[in-house]
């Protein structure tokens, strides 16, 4: 054998037998990209003096960085957390690594019931998450409805087909909503492809409630979601509720992207990518999982939106878009790669 | 206990199936009509019969993994319905034919699984747990490779694997559905010396089917022969295992000698020569 091909092996064996050392490169990549994130836009700032600005008040940068800056990394950092983490769970809930929030239709679902408050409720915006969970839930349930065959298993296919459908019905009425309330209702753009454009501590406040939530659970139940990688006949004989658990997995992860749609729209394709490219490097166990998916989802989301607004500055682009140009043709390689 | 399962099984049942009818969700047809069965306490019964007999049907339903469309199973006397889910995986552990394996899970995360029923509602292993699951692996002689995930494993140490998980639950009684089949000579007896193991050492109640009748014989202190749906004979394997139940349930021809050391059985196939005797 190949010498050099056989270091190279067992170096990436010795990586999967230390699977929490991803979550400590994932946290770097993640302080890195605040980092990066929070000198660089319009005005640059030296990364040496980013301490400085953040804590000396007479620091020139010491506002934008505090009123423009820091809250928009820190949306970046919830929306990839709870997107990341969402397709993560909804991947194990269907078994199938093809679910994506996105990609099932659970972020439009939760995009509908936010719209309902934003249009109709205009008093009441820290409702706005709660009323996307509604939306997504209701979505999620309709669509293990749908996918659902008869033997009870949920085919790959037969439920990423279920997903695109539902998920055209809501575009079409989250498209109608906002051209019939056009006076008050957010840019369809930027609200269907997602971007943290003028994004301020009060979006963070508001997606705090249902992330920390999510978080607590997904940390308290991560070692049941392992039992549910097991096929359904060989869980329930180790004495797990199958169906109630993976409801609950659902109920979750609709949680997770409510919070990050209620502050950056639909942003597609991060639940895909992250706990997929994770997964190789970790393996599906989740106590090793969730964490580094969660914050390569968080470093992911800021370094997108950094680049969003920098590279056709003064032009801001929605972030959503950037991610998708990333998420769509790994999407397309899943497909050809898991699909028979 | 192990005094009592060795050649003199105690009479206390372990399971009893009584009048099962049994179908597959979605077929219209049940394939175990009117079977009954008697597991005693601490016995290795082995099931043999046929293709579509109904084998792996009745092992399913002792396990609680099909509804019953009539009749009744009863666990340690009580109603097998009546147990809640995690009591029952305490009691009772099964291993599919062939389990789906999630790509990617470690051997010891696998086997890790098997002490659900035992932990708190968050899945927290205790150190007497993994204990057990250290023990389990080392049962089974796969302790090498519990950071290997499991499709990096051999047909034969992945069946080992899921082996592992079911000794790791503890279980009274383990229900084991064709756990030979798909391995190779050595491996199936590999397999069935560690079921003999297992019974003699704790005590554990042992239902497998099978299709190897020697094995059959060899492992079982008792064999029950499927036919159409129903429990055709049940005893030990030197009455069970004879040429009229050959003939009438497999419709094979075979000669078999009763010796001391065990059953010597010849099955006669196509072209043998003492076939037209």
């Amino acid at each position: 054998m190949n010498p050099v091909v056989w270091q190279v092996r067992s170096r990436a064996e010795l990586l999967f037998e230390q699977p929490m050392a991803w979550t400590v490169v994932t946290g770097l990549a993640l302080l890195a990209a605040a980092a990066l994130a929070t000198a660089q836009g319009a005005v640059d700032l030296a990364l040496v003096q980013l301490p400085a600005s953040i804590v000396d008040v007479d620091h020139p940068f010491h506002r934008v960085i505090w009123d423009v800056r820091l809250p928009r990394v820190a949306c970046g950092a919830l929306v990839g957390l709870d997107l990341a983490l969402a397709g993560a769970l909804l991947q194990t809930t269907v078994r199938n690594p093809l679910a994506d929030p996105g990609i099932l239709g659970v972020t439009a679902g939760a995009g509908v019931g936010a719209l309902v408050v934003i249009l109709f409720l205009p008093g009441y915006g820290e409702w706005v998450p709660w009323a996307g969970f509604v939306g997504a839930v209701a979505t999620i349930f309709v669509l293990l409805g749908l996918a659902a065959s008869k033997d009870g298993q949920t085919g790959a296919l037969r439920i990423v087909l279920s997903g695109v459908a539902v998920q055209s019905l809501l575009f079409a009425l989250i498209s109608l909503m906002t051209y019939i309330y056009a006076d008050r209702a957010p840019a369809f753009t930027a609200y269907v492809v997602g971007s943290l454009n003028g994004l301020g501590w009060a979006d963070v406040q508001r997606m705090l409630p249902p992330t920390l939530i999510g978080l607590v659970a997904v940390v308290a139940y991560r070692r049941t979601l392992n039992l549910l990688l097991l096929d359904d006949s060989a869980a329930s004989g180790v004495g797990v509720p199958v169906v109630q658990a993976r409801l609950g997995a659902a109920v979750v992860a609709a949680l997770l992207t409510a919070a990050a749609v209620s502050a950056a729209g639909l942003i597609g394709f991060v639940g895909l990518v992250v706990p997929n490219a994770i997964r190789l490097l970790v393996g599906p166990e989740h106590g090793a999982l969730l964490p580094a998916t969660a914050l390569g989802g968080a470093a992911l989301v800021i370094f997108a939106d950094l680049i969003a607004r920098t590279a056709l500055s003064p032009l801001e682009l929605p972030v959503g878009a950037l991610l998708s140009m990333v998420g769509g043709p790994y999407f397309l390689y899943l497909l050809w790669k898991k699909l028979p | 206990m192990s005094a009592a399962s060795v050649g003199d099984p105690s009479e206390t049942l372990a399971i009893e199936a009584r009048r099962l009818h049994v179908r597959h969700p979605g077929v219209d047809r049940d394939v175990l009509r009117d079977a009954s069965l008697k597991v005693r306490e601490g016995e290795i019964l082995a099931l043999v019969g046929p293709n579509g007999s109904g084998k792996s049907t009745l092992i399913r339903a002792l396990g609680r993994d099909l509804d019953l469309r009539k009749g009744e199973v009863v666990l340690e006397g009580r109603p097998l319905a009546s147990y809640p889910r995690r009591e029952l995986a305490r009691r009772v552990a099964r291993l599919p034919q062939d389990p789906q394996t999630p790509e990617g899970l470690t051997v010891e995360a696998l086997v890790e699984c098997g002490r659900h029923p035992h932990v708190g509602a968050f899945g927290r292993l205790g150190p007497r747990d993994l204990a057990i699951v250290a023990e389990a692996l080392e049962a089974v002689e796969i302790a090498e490779y519990r950071t290997r995930p499991l499709e990096m494993l051999s047909g034969g140490e992945r069946r080992r694997a899921w082996f592992a998980m079911a000794i790791a639950q503890e279980p009274k009684l383990l229900l084991l559905d064709e756990p030979t089949s798909a391995l190779d000579l050595r491996h199936q007896f590999e397999l069935l010396d560690l079921l003999v193991k297992l019974n003699a050492e704790r005590g554990t109640t042992i239902v497998l089917s099978i299709h190897d009748l020697e094995h059959a014989a060899h492992v079982g202190d008792r064999v029950a022969v499927l036919a159409r749906g129903r429990v055709y004979d049940c005893g030990p394997p030197e009455q069970v295992l004879n040429e009229e139940t050959l003939l009438d349930v497999f419709r094979v021809e075979s000669r078999i000698d009763c010796e001391e050391s065990g059953l010597t059985m010849r099955i006669l196939g196509p072209g043998d020569p003492i076939r037209n005797f």
